[in-house]
């Protein structure tokens, strides 16, 4: 794009008397066109950065014939994770449990985001829906080096469709056992 | 005065978010490059001065016969 400037001049007609008027200044500049060239750029994707987050590189967007370039701007766009959802700095993921680790405990370990392992080995009952934080497990904050967001984890029971008669039988029986579990 | 900004959609996983990424982009980038020929700009800055023009014939003839002074008569001919 040209954009030839407009100069406002004053002048006078005679005593008293100013006309105003505008000149396009210089048409002796070199003529410019555009040209394509192939360039290779390093995008930083620092971490902990979010949705909409802008990686700016000066300078480097729509040239101006006369003036400075506009800038390229990269914007974060967040793929969506088959295990971990995203909440702000936090995570959350869910796991599911059998009956009997619901009731007695269990040991488990998550692989997380950079392959290491969360243990969330639990020698407990766990409610069904229970959801449990793991302070430092979450998203890296990006203004803070080092602070990690938390890990909610919840956690699913997966409860046996249909019980045979002999299985009935048997938690009654516990259940008559241990009146007050 | 400053060109369009140009803003890209960069699609990263949450592992990239996580652990930090460095995604090479090849772009074709417009340049402007000197050709043949000139071209209007607005490099230069000029103010010019030019004259007044001259009375017209008719305010001068007006002036011969009334004899009044010229620097007035112009002043209210153009008016």
């Amino acid at each position: 794009m040209v954009l030839a400037r407009l100069q406002m001049v004053t002048r006078q007609l005679g005593p008293g008397m100013f006309q105003q008027f505008t000149t396009t200044e210089c048409s002796q500049c070199p003529n410019v066109e555009v040209r394509e060239v192939p360039e290779t750029l390093e995008v930083h994707v620092e971490p902990g950065m979010k949705m909409g987050s802008l990686i700016r590189f000066r300078e480097e967007g729509e040239p101006h014939a006369d003036g400075t370039s506009g800038d390229l701007v990269f914007k974060v766009v967040e793929l969506p994770h088959a295990n971990f959802k995203r909440d702000d700095d936090n995570l959350h993921i869910s796991v599911t449990l059998t009956l009997a680790e619901a009731l007695v405990g269990f040991r488990k370990a998550l692989h997380h985001l950079d392959g290491h392992l969360v243990d969330i080995s639990w020698d407990a009952v766990t409610s069904p829906g229970e959801e449990r934080v793991f302070a430092g497990e979450g998203m890296p904050i990006r203004d803070s080096w080092g602070d990690y967001g938390d890990l909610h984890v919840q956690f699913v029971v997966r409860f046996p469709a249909q019980l045979s008669a002999q299985q009935k039988r048997a938690v009654t029986d516990l259940d008559l056992k241990y009146k007050d579990w | 005065m400053k060109g369009d900004e140009v803003v890209v959609d960069v699609f990263v996983t949450l592992e990239d978010l996580y652990n930090g990424q460095e995604l090479l982009v090849h772009r074709e980038k417009a340049t402007f490059q000197e050709t043949a020929g000139t071209r209007e700009c607005n490099c230069q800055q000029k103010v010019r001065d030019s004259r007044a023009p001259p009375p017209t014939a008719a305010l001068r003839a007006s002036t011969s016969h009334t004899g009044r002074s010229t620097s007035r008569l112009r002043a209210s001919g153009v008016a």
